[in-house]
């Protein structure tokens, strides 16, 4: 298959996903759940609910609710966020996107930064001490409860050292609040903002600091996938002839793995990063509750305390669409990378 | 085999000829138990949907269906055993080895009901004793051990190959602990799963009680004065049965709705895949909140109810690909070539050949779930404050963080080992099951 | 006459679709079958001969409605059974069975081979239990092997054991005709010599039909009474005679003269055929062979050329076969070669 054809069919294939994802969140705010909840809340009087359904088309059969959903979707209009001071989800979601998708930026930062070595450190040194404590600290990794280890780290790094009167690193929030206090964001992204519009160094690096915990906590459950799948990966390539072939031909070990086999052996890692977007924002939820993290996960969290059923579906809408993105980009870059996989 | 047990078999079948009776006492034995089997599952089911009709208790639903489908299990394995019994008044040979099997398979029912069921258990091992009265069994046993020696060489051959590996061993040996302790939980805990003693709040580890005549706390106490070594093995308890039952649930829907879609491709596969596409866009956790959300109702079964919705695809998925891949293999053609029928193609031939990586995927899933289920519970959607719960009690502890690590601690250890032995045994299984590690 | 012919099939095709582009449409069809007529007579050998992708094993699979055809007409011991489905389909394969190329994939390697040879009678509602052991037992015999094996898997045996189990499965339901599918490719030479006697002697014993499949043409020759040679889908030549010294068809001598010989006298000969094989998809209009022939005229670009008797039962389809002259001596010598060998 040719590639343009490759990319044109996976484009009309992510059509129906994307139409089925809002017929599911339909499904489940409309027909299991009770749609008029997204605009009301414990406060709204009992005569105003009939007015509530009337207005959002309640009352209509199903099939022209059903459209109405869609139709309010691709208006912007995804409910009223109950537990935010009635204001539309939408508006909410761009408030706090931005400090999530920094947060799941260092993440990813830290996962690729450690995970790839640490998968080929592994690979290289199959069955040796050093595999052996790589494969059960990626094992570790994948059965970590991280609410349990933000809460650990927490303690120990923050916690701890600040009893002891250590230097420490920050416990939550973006920044330190006190210091900065008249911060108004830009763009939304603390890094960007402080350094370029700001102008302020140190805020820069405060933000750093900020980071660090809850970006290290997040990534790990990503450094574990990546490190598992960077090594076997590398086991199967170094496996291959071609390698038995550079080896024979007198090259270095080193020039073996870095110029032959990695190259290779990154094609399926690099789908597992795109894969790993989703246990970055389902981790998210857990860990921005604990650091405190003014994001997306944490106005989910207390959406649910107050049953705002708008917030939650706004918030399964987007991720969704954003997971079906990273996979969709994940799919035409290994289509590009292995010519193999669009024949299939 | 050697040619004496086939010189016995013959003998014994010439025996048969000539005194027939102990194979109909066996028949008539056989047939009673599958009437009781009828009685009982008959009249269970009967029951139980009367009760449903007069309206439920909040609470009971789930008392009852566990009630329900076990009788209706019994009523199929009595259907079995009746056609068993027809077949030994034949003296059909077949019908000698399943109904030890599924004689055997009654009486393990029947047990799980207890009280009742323990009088019906041992009707059912009546014929199984009859079987091995030694005038009946030299009649059947040498072909059955001849058709089960090779079956154990495997099975010891497995045995053998993850003794050698430490890793799995000790996943093993982790989980196996974890499920005594949740099943023991009763006789090892020395406070009750809700029972709080408010002056003892906030304590450390091996602290005695303040009142009077109560045992020590092992690891400490909670917030509210709840003993923290008790509360963790009861809601062991909890957390254990909500994974199993997801993964064993998902993994039964997964499984049918896969095979279906692959074995017969086309339209039926089509939709399948669309759906599982759907599910696939969606994190896991995410949906499960949305499922909850939708719900309403914040409890223990509605997280699992969610979780087994979101699990499902993944085993679909996974034996559709499976069944794609076996269902082009020789053998199902050579199957096919001989007249077996599509049924006969998928249940003996195409589901053995998937089984391996199913027991993968569902091994690693017990942790899988467990995580995203405390995770659930964690962020509030667990039950109220107050039960016994791995997530839940973290939850409550993280609001005493600075007073109190250890309600947060152990709880955490015992998710993290949980899920890691898990992870162990399913990581362990993939390299053992693996066909290119497999002796050819 | 036709009471002895126990396999017919008339203009018998098998396309498979071929998708690609955006939506996944049919684009094209692999002719892999394409028109054949062919019968098979009852105690008779039919060797099939031709290059891989030909379309030798599609079609063996095709008679016995393994797939289902295309077009055309397929004749089983009198019965049309091109259409039939479900029981009647079912009822028909007792009569025909096949054995596969490797042995290992078409045994199932969870079942101990004593069910898998005992599946048949199983599956029939023939024998269970002991009886089906006893009648297992007694095809084990026949094909060489011991009461020992009955209990193993098809993991613990060696090819050519491999090969004999998979024969006695076949034979379990005492089958007219058995399409056997390049049975020695897989197995090493002395084990292959084993096996074709092996059959050859079942054949005597049972009266069975064989079709034999392979790109092995000594074999064949060696194996059959009649010899198709297939290109491209299409049988382009049938003999009963010697293929090697009657070779009527530019291909069949191409064929013929491509088996290697260690003599330093041939060295060099071997150059009839020009170019790679055509594509399945677009098979060549007229003759099919006709961008590959050192004989090719016009006439052949235009017309395809239909299966004639030249005498003797012998098929070719050519335009101008009997009037192509490979050279008589040269055939005489690679014949009288390939016999010392």
């Amino acid at each position: 298959m040719k590639l343009r054809d490759f990319i044109l069919r996976r484009l009309i294939l992510a059509i129906p996903v994307v139409f089925g994802v809002m017929t599911m969140t339909w499904f489940l705010s409309y027909i299991i759940g009770n749609p008029v909840a997204m605009y009301i809340n414990t406060n709204t009087p009992a005569s105003a609910i009939p007015a509530i359904r009337r207005a959002h088309g309640f009352d209509e059969p199903l099939y022209v609710q059903y459209f109405l959903y869609l139709s309010g979707l691709f208006q912007g209009d995804w409910g009223i966020s109950t537990s935010t001071s009635f204001r539309p989800v939408t508006e909410i979601i761009l408030l706090k996107f931005p400090a999530t998708i920094e947060l799941s930026m260092i993440a990813m930062i830290f996962a690729i930064v450690l995970g790839i070595p640490l998968g080929i450190l592994s690979a290289t040194h199959k069955d040796q001490k050093i595999d052996h404590i790589m494969r059960i600290f990626a094992l570790a990794g994948v059965s970590m409860p991280i609410f349990w280890f933000a809460l650990m780290l927490k303690h120990v790094l923050y916690f701890q050292l600040a009893i002891a009167g250590l230097p420490h690193l920050p416990g939550g929030e973006r920044y330190t609040l006190i210091r900065y206090l008249s911060f108004k964001y830009t763009t939304g992204f603390l890094l960007i903002d402080s350094l370029f519009f700001y102008g302020d160094f140190t805020l820069f690096v405060d933000a750093l600091l900020h980071l660090a915990m809850p970006g290290f906590c997040l990534g790990y459950l990503t450094i574990a996938i990546i490190t598992r799948m960077m090594r076997s990966s590398m086991l199967e390539v170094l496996r291959e002839d071609y390698i038995t072939l550079a080896r024979s031909k007198g090259l270095t070990e080193r020039v073996v793995i870095y110029r032959h086999a990695l190259r290779n052996a990154m094609i399926p890692t690099v789908t597992v990063i795109g894969l790993a977007f989703g246990s970055l924002i389902t981790g998210a939820v857990l860990t921005e509750t604990i650091f405190n993290w003014p994001g997306l996960g944490k106005w989910a969290v207390r959406a649910i305390f107050s049953s705002d059923l708008a917030a939650i579906n706004g918030f399964t809408l987007l991720v969704a669409f954003i997971f079906v993105t990273a996979n969709l980009v994940v799919d035409l870059i290994y289509g590009v990378l292995d010519p193999r996989i669009r024949f299939g | 085999m050697s040619s004496e047990s086939i010189q016995a078999m013959a003998e014994g079948s010439n025996d048969m000829e000539g005194r027939g009776t102990q194979f109909q006492i066996l028949a008539l034995i056989q047939l009673i138990v599958s009437m009781m089997g009828f009685m009982f599952g008959g009249t269970v089911v009967l029951g139980s949907l009367a009760v449903m009709m007069g309206g439920l208790e909040a609470g009971s639903w789930l008392f009852l269906t566990a009630w329900f489908v076990q009788s209706i299990i019994i009523l199929i394995l009595s259907y079995m055993l009746l056609r068993i019994g027809i077949a030994l008044l034949n003296r059909d040979m077949w019908a000698f080895s399943a109904a030890l099997y599924l004689n055997l398979l009654l009486v393990l029912v029947f047990l799980t009901i207890g009280g009742a069921g323990t009088i019906f258990a041992t009707a059912a091992i009546v014929p199984v004793v009859v079987l091995f009265l030694p005038d009946v069994k030299k009649y059947w046993y040498p072909s059955f051990y001849e058709d089960t020696v090779p079956r154990i060489k495997e099975l010891r051959h497995a045995l053998y190959l993850i003794r050698k590996s430490p890793l799995v061993v000790a996943g093993i040996v982790i989980l196996v602990c974890f499920v005594a302790i949740a099943l023991l939980a009763p006789f090892i805990t020395t406070y009750g799963p809700e029972q709080r003693i408010w002056a003892d709040s906030n304590l450390p580890p091996g602290s005695p009680s303040s009142v009077e005549g109560m045992p020590d706390h092992i690891w400490g106490t909670d917030d509210s004065g709840g003993d923290i070594y008790s509360r963790l093995i009861w809601a062991a308890q909890v957390d254990l049965r909500i994974s199993l039952s997801v993964v064993i649930v998902a993994v039964m829907i997964g499984t049918f709705i896969g095979a279906v879609a692959g074995y017969y491709g086309g339209k039926i596969d089509e939709l399948v895949m669309r759906v599982t596409d759907v599910f696939f866009a969606f994190p896991g956790l995410i949906l499960c909140m949305a499922i909850v959300m939708a719900l309403g109702e914040k409890s223990l079964d509605t997280i699992s109810i969610a979780l087994m919705v979101v699990w499902w695809p993944t085993y679909a998925r996974l034996v559709r690909g499976q069944v794609l891949a076996e269902r082009e293999k020789l053998y199902v053609e050579a199957a096919r070539s001989i007249g077996a029928s599509d049924g006969r193609i998928l249940l003996f031939h195409i589901i053995p050949n998937t089984i391996q990586p199913l027991i993968v995927q569902s091994t690693m899933d017990v942790g899988s779930v467990l995580l995203t289920a405390a995770g659930l519970a964690f962020i509030g959607f667990g039950p109220p404050a107050g039960a016994a719960e791995w997530g839940l009690m973290i939850a409550i502890a993280q609001l005493y963080f600075s007073m109190n690590q250890y309600a947060i601690f152990f709880p955490g250890m015992a998710i993290l080992l949980t899920a890691l032995a898990s992870n162990l045994v399913g990581d362990g299984l993939r390299d053992i099951l693996d066909p290119k590690l497999r002796r050819r | 006459m036709s009471d002895d012919i126990l396999v017919k099939t008339r203009g018998l095709k098998k396309y498979f679709p071929l998708t690609g582009g955006v939506f996944r449409k049919v684009i094209g069809k692999v002719h892999a079958v394409d028109g054949v007529d062919l019968d098979i007579a009852r105690g008779e050998t039919l060797g099939v001969v031709g290059e891989s992708g030909c379309g030798k094993t599609t079609l063996g699979r095709t008679i016995l409605r393994l797939l289902t055809p295309t077009d055309g007409t397929i004749e089983f011991d009198g019965v049309d059974i091109t259409e039939i489905k479900g029981r009647e389909l079912r009822e028909t394969r007792r009569n025909m069975q096949i054995i596969f190329q490797d042995p290992m994939a078409s045994l199932n390697p969870r079942v101990t081979v004593k069910n898998s040879v005992g599946e048949p009678f199983i599956v029939n509602r023939i024998a269970r239990g002991p009886r089906m052991r006893d009648l297992v037992l007694a095809l084990f015999l026949k094909v060489g092997l011991t009461e020992d094996h009955l209990n193993r898997f098809p993991h613990e045996f060696s090819g050519g054991q491999r090969q004999r189990i998979c024969i006695a499965r076949a034979l379990a339901l005492n089958p007219k005709f058995i399409v056997m599918d390049e049975p020695t490719s897989s197995t090493d030479v002395s084990v292959q010599a084993q096996t074709l006697n092996l059959m050859k002697d079942l054949q005597d014993e049972f009266k069975l039909t064989y079709m034999f499949i392979s790109h092995n043409l000594s074999v064949v020759k060696h194996m059959s009474d009649r010899l198709a040679v297939m290109y491209l889908g299409k049988i382009v030549e049938l003999t009963p005679g010697d293929i090697f010294r009657e070779a009527q068809h530019p291909y069949t001598f191409a064929l013929v003269s491509a088996v290697p010989i260690p003599d330093p006298k041939f060295a060099g000969r071997a150059q009839l055929l020009k170019g790679e094989v055509p594509s399945p998809i677009n098979p060549p209009r007229g003759c099919r062979f006709h961008p590959r022939c050192i004989f090719c005229r016009d006439i052949c670009t235009r017309e395809e050329p239909e299966l004639r008797d030249v005498g003797d039962g012998h098929l070719v389809a050519c335009h101008f076969a009997g009037e192509l002259d490979f050279g008589e001596s040269v055939q005489q010598e690679y014949a009288v070669a390939l016999a010392d060998m």
